[in-house]
């Protein structure tokens, strides 16, 4: 029968390396998920920002746009004159529809390569009302449908 | 049965216990300045991405603040509380990191400038929202606008 105290003290050669071969394995793993996490975030936040930076800046030029438009039309009491139309068509980018009672205007600003600002006016009586300002996707118009079959 | 009484080891001999954690801590040490690198720059990631995401914020609120009131001190009153700057055309205003009013301890500042162009039919407010971090570097900008006409009906 074996005594107690010949049991060995301590712990044997090669447990240390072992149990650190772990630890660091571990912390590498985690500071590696830390970093794709974070860098992800950043890649998220830095687009967040680009877009926000690119909607304003093409809000802005669509306004500029309005103010040539209004700028135009301010000077004519008939908004079917010749001239008006020939001032409009000289603002780039501005399309317009004559009607019985006035003038609609629009005009399509893009924000990136995906989405565009789409704004439509309309003259009439005094002054314009804004019929649309939002933005919508610049490759697939809402008024283009699926050519599937309808039934008939 | 074998003694309990071990032999005391000679001045000199070599432990192969203690070479082996000398190399363990070695080992362990270089691989913690890795790894803790990677961490501070991970951290330093996040912080930069919670203060765009706030910068953004800050810029949007700012813009849509200013096409409602076309005025900038309105629209730092309204967002920050911030009075006593009328008729200002230009204002910095001291924030945190995110992007809260803080004179003590600011990290950013964001400045609003405003211009105004006349056109026939009415006027073209143009407002440039700069954001500086504390060494004075601008690191996000945002320009906006809005259009106030002379007849009645039209705002944008």
């Amino acid at each position: 029968m074996k005594s107690r105290t010949e049991r060995p003290v301590g712990i044997g050669t090669g447990y240390l390396s072992i149990m650190m071969i772990f630890v660091v394995l571990c912390l590498t793993m985690l500071a590696a998920l830390s970093y794709s996490t974070a860098s992800t975030e950043n890649g998220y936040s830095q687009k967040s920002g680009e877009y926000t930076k690119a909607y304003y800046a093409a809000d802005l030029s669509a306004k500029q746009t309005l103010a040539a438009v209004d700028n135009a039309a301010a000077k004519y009491d008939d908004y079917t004159d010749f001239m008006l139309l020939a001032e409009l068509d000289e603002i780039e980018g501005v399309e317009y529809t004559t009607l019985m009672d006035g003038l609609e205007v629009r005009w399509v600003t893009p924000v990136n390569k995906s989405q565009s600002i789409s704004s439509v006016i309309r003259y009439s009586g005094v002054g314009f009302e804004v019929l649309e300002w939002r933005t919508v996707s610049a490759n697939d118009p809402a008024d283009k449908h699926l050519n599937v079959w309808n039934g008939e | 049965m074998k003694s309990p009484i071990r032999p005391v080891t000679k001045p000199g001999q070599f432990n192969l216990f203690f070479l082996e954690m000398i190399i363990v801590l070695l080992f362990f040490c270089i691989a913690a300045v890795v790894i803790l690198r990677a961490f501070a720059v991970s951290d330093r990631l996040a912080r930069e991405s919670r203060r765009t995401e706030s910068m953004a914020f800050c810029a949007q609120s700012a813009a849509e603040l200013y096409s409602e009131t076309y005025s900038v001190s309105a629209a730092a009153e309204e967002m920050f509380g911030i009075s006593g700057m009328e008729n200002a055309s230009r204002i910095t205003i001291p924030l945190n990191d995110r992007c809260v009013y803080s004179v003590k301890d600011p990290a950013l500042f964001m400045t609003m400038t405003e211009t105004k162009e006349n056109f026939g039919g009415g006027m073209l407010f143009t407002l440039h929202i700069g954001f500086e971090n504390d060494r004075g570097e601008l690191i996000y900008e945002v320009s906006s606008g809005a259009y106030r006409s002379n007849t009645e009906r039209a705002v944008v």
